[in-house]
C-alpha cells in the first residue's frame, strides 16, 4: 500500500493534532506539511504498516518540537522577536479557537497529551506508548494541562470561572 | 450557553475534536507536500551548504568535571547585508546563494525596499563571516546601490557543568532513523559502556544534518579533571547515520 492509502484514514487526526500543537489552523496545516515531508521520504523505511498512524504522529510530534527549539535559536540570534503570544485579553473568540489560543501556552507535553486525549481521542496507554512516559505520568499532564489551560483561557478571554480542580484522565 | 470557563473549554474542545476539513484538503496538501519535496531536492542540488550538505557540524564544548563553571562561548556570528529589491537583484537572490563556508543558517526579508539577508556562521568571527559572505554575495556588489552589510559575533553564555568527555579516543553510535530522544539515550548509554557513572545528554537539532549536544558527566573512571575534549557530530539529525564522539 502507497504513502496516500495510509494516509488518507489517518489524515484528519493527523490534522487535529498538528493544529491543536501549533495553535491555529494555518500554522498546524504548516507544521502538517513539514511532517508529511519528512513521512514521505522515510515511509520506505516503515518496518511495521500497521503502526503508521502511530508512527505519523510520532513525526509531528518531533516536528513540531524540532520547529520550537528552531524559533528558539532565532530569538537567540535576535533574528526573531515576535514569538511571543499576543494578549488578547477581552477579545471575543468562538469557543474552539479560544481554546487552541489557550492551548499554546499549556507547556508542551502537557499540551501533546490534551490533544491527544482530548481531540484526537488517543487512550492514555497510546499516549504514554507516545510520549515514552508512564501511564500515570500522562495522567498526571493532563490534570495540570487541564488546569494550565483553564488560566490561560480565562486571560484570553478574560473570563472567571469554576476554580475547583478537576480529575482527567480516570480510565 | 455554557455558563463557566470550564464548560466551554469542554466545548472548545469537543469542537476541536469533531472539526471537518473542507474538500480537496487532503489532495491540496498532498500536493503542496510533493511540491515541498522537489523544491528541496533542487535546493539541496543547487545550494551547497557545507556544514549542512555535508551533514557535518562540530560544536566544541570544553569544560571542567565536577566544578561548575561559567563562561561565554563564542560560537559564530551574524551577517546582515541589505540588498536593494531590484528585479535583478531578486531574481539571482531566488537563485540561491553559492556555496558558502561554515554556513548554518540563512534567512531572507523584505524590509523597507531592501531584501535583509542574514547569515549565521557557525565557529567563525565576524571578520571572517564578513569575508565568506562578501564572497557569497560578490554578485550584489555591482548592482544599483551595491548592498550595505554588517557582521557581529555571536557569544552564548555558558553556565553550570557542561562538559564533553570521550574515553580511548572515540564513541561511535550509530543514528541512523533515530528521533532526537532515541540519539539522545544512544549517546548516555555509549558513555556509560565508556566509563561514565552518569550521564545527561540534550540533543537540539538546529538545522537538517546540523545539531547542538550538550553533554552533562557526573563521574568518569581514569579521568583526569579539566580535561580538555572536543566533539564531532557527523549527521547526528534523525536519519543520518553516525554519531562520533572524539
Amino acid at each position: 500500500m502507497g504513502f496516500e492509502e495510509r494516509l488518507q484514514p489517518v489524515y484528519l487526526d493527523a490534522v487535529r493534532y498538528a493544529r491543536g500543537l501549533a495553535g491555529s489552523e494555518a500554522e498546524g496545516d504548516d507544521l502538517l506539511q513539514d511532517a508529511l515531508v519528512r513521512a514521505w521520504r522515510a515511509y520506505p523505511r516503515l518496518r511495521d504498516p500497521g503502526q503508521f498512524k502511530f508512527w505519523l504522529l510520532k513525526i509531528i510530534r518531533n516536528a513540531h518540537r524540532n520547529r520550537a527549539r528552531k524559533a528558539r535559536l532565532r530569538k537567540w540570534l535576535s533574528l526573531d522577536h515576535a514569538a511571543e503570544i499576543p494578549a488578547h485579553q477581552g477579545i471575543s473568540f468562538e469557543e474552539k479557537e479560544a481554546v487552541r489560543h489557550a492551548l499554546r501556552q499549556v507547556p508542551r507535553n502537557q499540551r501533546e497529551a490534551l490533544v491527544l486525549f482530548e481531540v484526537v481521542g488517543m487512550s492514555i496507554e497510546e499516549i504514554a506508548r507516545l510520549q515514552g512516559v508512564t501511564v500515570s505520568a500522562v495522567k498526571s499532564r493532563l490534570a495540570r494541562g487541564r488546569v494550565k489551560l483553564r488560566e490561560t483561557y480565562e486571560a484570553i478571554t478574560g473570563e472567571e470561572g469554576n476554580h475547583a480542580v478537576e480529575f482527567v484522565g480516570a480510565n | 450557553m455554557p455558563s463557566n470557563s470550564s464548560e466551554r473549554i469542554d466545548d472548545g474542545l469537543r469542537e476541536l475534536s469533531r472539526e471537518v476539513l473542507p474538500p480537496g484538503h487532503f489532495h491540496a496538501m498532498l500536493e503542496s507536500v510533493e511540491a515541498s519535496v522537489r523544491r528541496k531536492d533542487k535546493m539541496n542540488r543547487t545550494v551547497r551548504r557545507s556544514a549542512i550538505a555535508a551533514g557535518l557540524c562540530a560544536v566544541i564544548l570544553v569544560g571542567l568535571i565536577f566544578v561548575p563553571v561559567s563562561y561565554d562561548l563564542h560560537v559564530g556570528s551574524l551577517v546582515r547585508a541589505e540588498i536593494p529589491a531590484t528585479e535583478a537583484n531578486l531574481a539571482l537572490l531566488s537563485a540561491g546563494l553559492p556555496h558558502v563556508e561554515g554556513l548554518v543558517y540563512s534567512n531572507a526579508e523584505h524590509e523597507d525596499g531592501d531584501v535583509v539577508v542574514r547569515l549565521g556562521f557557525w565557529g567563525k568571527t565576524a571578520g571572517e563571516a564578513r569575508a565568506l559572505a562578501e564572497a557569497a554575495l560578490e554578485d550584489f556588489k555591482d548592482g544599483p546601490g551595491g548592498y550595505r552589510i554588517t557582521a557581529e559575533d555571536v557569544v552564548e553564555h555558558i553556565g553550570g557543568n557542561v562538559i564533553a568527555w570521550a574515553s580511548g579516543g572515540r564513541i561511535i553510535v550509530n543514528g541512523e532513523g533515530m528521533t532526537e530522544e532515541e540519539l539522545e539515550q544512544a549517546i548516555v548509554d555509549a558513555l556509560i559502556d565508556n566509563g561514565a557513572k552518569s550521564a545527561d545528554v540534550n540533543v537540539e537539532l538546529i538545522d537538517d544534518g546540523v545539531s547542538r549536544i550538550d553533554i552533562s558527566v557526573g563521574e568518569i573512571e581514569g579521568r583526569a579533571t579539566g580535561d580538555s575534549v572536543t566533539i564531532e557530530i557527523i549527521n547526528s539529525s534523525p536519519g543520518g547515520s553516525d554519531v562520533i564522539i572524539k
